[in-house]
């Protein structure tokens, strides 16, 4: 991936206040709010409250107190943030290193009390100071910092690295906790809102990155508007040492997947949750490119998608001509996937709909004899989703990897320009062989309510799939981790 | 020298509600944040008006059970049962501190 379009695919400088996690701006909206911000080392926790602090102290009103790092040091980690040691920010910055609990309180009692108003201070952190109090001091100082901020209306923000809960905890009026998971070989960063008095949190988890030294959370998936789409144009095939690749028909599913190369299989494995608008933009966004650059396609659709739901999409997309000559969408129905693995008479009837109806297995292959004359260098795309095949040969899923992998044979001999890209779902019964007969394999699933792409083969980091109002098949991809 | 004697016993109403005060704080919002506090209400003269406003401002509505506990004290150390009735916390030290300028002698 190009450093450049690294880049690109980062959080985009933006609101402070993290704009998806709604509640929390809402939340801090109110003067004299309190906010716990808690999570492990390195989580973030002091980029998320310098962010905080930004928004909602404008015009130096805002107050940081350290008690463990130095003000050139926070520049130098986060300079985006924390600004130059010596130069103008929005906020205070004050060095308790070396104070106490008491000196600490003392300067939040100097700033409160000023002329000029302070409309926040982050305290990073508390825990730091409150550790060398015992409980029952500590609990006394922490109701009086809350007391404090009630009335002056002034914004607190604790920062605490402590786990658990802590006498904070209780009375704090919001939470955030900022936690980590594995998932897939991944490390995901999570934002957990567990409490905002007053307000209602919409979504409790969200993820997030610090990608460019800052907090940027991952919205939750919205599908894509079809009245947006457009006619681009085709990206042409990259070409490598190993050969032709074929493109996504989107700059950043290509440059964070790869590409398709011909001569091989593609499978895209997609969790039960995955919305199929996610699925389908992928899948299309690859077969109109290949239909715009003059080639043929076979297409199997997802399961509940008929022909004409496909027709409609593409419609206004790709050029006349492919209808009934370069593309032929079908759903691969039980009946002729049992014909196909010879499981029940080669010859058994089925309608199928649609412009190019297939009944049955020497109708297809003649099918595929007529795409391939109609395409433009001979090569054929197979997009097709194995849920429907795997249902009908339910009992029979030997025959049906043996099958595909007769029909890989096909696909990746010697000097073959076709390509095919598999949709399986994760729990497929037959998912080791079809990856095995993978040359490159992809995931997506669910996660926070965000859609999350990585590839497996090859690794690659986590994207979000963003619907930023464009062309629904030029899928919007962000990194995650 | 019996004047001299009668100055140096008893001490000026300022420096017992100043006591009051720091035990008083200390009682109820720890040592930490007493001496924070004590330290930015700290006056030349002690004074009830200040100290009240001085409380309220950094308290808000925080600082009327924290008088309570300073009254307490005060009670303590005059050794007269302060209760503040229908009075708020001005006017009850106020009167305090009359009874007391009486007691000692002073107008």
């Amino acid at each position: 991936m190009s450093r450049e379009h690294r880049r690109n695919l980062r959080a985009p400088v933006g609101e402070l206040i993290p704009p998806e996690i709604n509640g929390l701006g809402k939340f801090l909206a109110a003067r004299g709010t309190t906010l716990l911000i808690k999570g492990y080392a390195g989580a973030g926790k002091t980029t998320l409250a310098l962010q905080l602090l930004r928004a909602l102290a404008p015009n130096g009103s805002g107050a940081y107190i350290s008690s463990r790092v130095s003000e050139l040091k926070l520049s130098r980690q986060l300079p985006g943030l924390a600004g130059p040691p010596k130069g103008v920010r929005s906020y205070g910055f004050h060095d308790v290193r070396l104070g106490t609990g008491s000196t600490v309180m003392s300067q939040i009692l100097t700033l409160v009390g000023g002329k000029k108003k302070t409309a926040a201070i982050v305290l990073d952190t508390w825990d730091g100071l409150a550790k060398e109090m015992d409980d029952k001091e500590r609990l006394k100082a922490e109701k009086t910092l809350i007391s404090i901020a009630d009335s002056t209306e002034t914004r607190m923000i604790f920062v605490s690295e402590e786990p658990g809960r802590t006498t904070m905890d209780y009375l704090v009026d919001g939470i955030a906790e900022l936690t980590r998971s594995e998932q897939f070989d991944r490390v995901f960063r999570e934002v957990e809102l567990q409490k905002l008095r007053g307000t209602l949190i919409a979504q409790h988890k969200y993820l997030y990155t610090l990608l460019d030294g800052r907090f940027s959370e991952a919205s939750a998936y919205v599908p894509p508007d079809l009245k947006m789409l457009k006619r681009s144009k085709p990206i042409p095939d990259r070409v490598t040492g190993h050969g032709d690749v074929a493109s996504f028909g989107g700059k950043d599913v290509d440059e964070a997947l790869g590409g398709i190369p011909k001569g091989s299989v593609f499978t895209l494995e997609y969790g039960e949750r995955v919305p199929h608008s996610a699925i389908r933009s992928l899948e299309l966004g690859a077969v109109v490119n290949w239909l715009n650059l003059g080639r043929s396609v076979s297409l199997t659709p997802l399961p509940g998608v008929n022909e004409l739901e496909i027709e409609s999409i593409l419609k206004p997309v790709v050029d006349e001509d492919v209808w009934g000559r370069r593309l032929m969408s079908s759903q691969l129905s039980p009946e002729l996937t049992r014909s196909i693995l010879g499981i029940e008479g080669s010859q058994s009837q089925i309608a199928l709909g649609g412009r190019n109806p297939v009944v049955t297995l020497a109708e297809m292959q003649k099918s595929f004899e007529g795409l391939k004359s109609s395409s433009s260098d001979g090569s054929i795309l197979y997009a097709s989703s194995l849920s429907m095949a795997e249902t009908a040969s339910a009992g029979n899923l030997g025959r049906l990897l043996e099958m595909l992998a007769r029909f890989v044979m096909t696909v990746t001999r010697e000097g073959s320009k076709d390509a095919l890209l598999l949709l399986m779902q994760s729990n497929s019964q037959i998912r080791s062989g079809i990856v095995a007969l993978s040359e490159r394999h992809a995931r997506m699933f669910v996660k926070d309510r965000s859609v999350v792409l990585l590839g497996e083969k090859p690794s690659t980091e986590a994207f979000i799939l963003e619907n930023d109002g464009g062309n629904p098949l030029v899928p919007r991809l962000r990194m995650i981790v | 020298m019996s004047n001299t004697h009668a100055q140096a016993t008893y001490q000026e109403f300022g420096e017992l509600l100043k006591e009051a005060t720091e035990r008083g704080l200390r009682n109820s919002i720890g040592d930490s944040a007493a001496r924070a506090v004590l330290f930015h209400i700290a006056m030349e003269d002690w004074d009830v008006d200040e100290l009240n406003s001085k409380l309220k401002g950094l308290l808000g509505n925080g600082a009327i059970s924290l008088e309570l506990v300073i009254l307490s004290e005060l009670s303590t150390i005059l050794g007269e049962e302060l209760q503040l009735k229908d009075q708020d916390f001005v006017k009850r030290v106020s009167r305090a501190e009359k009874t007391y300028n009486h007691r000692i002698g002073r107008k």
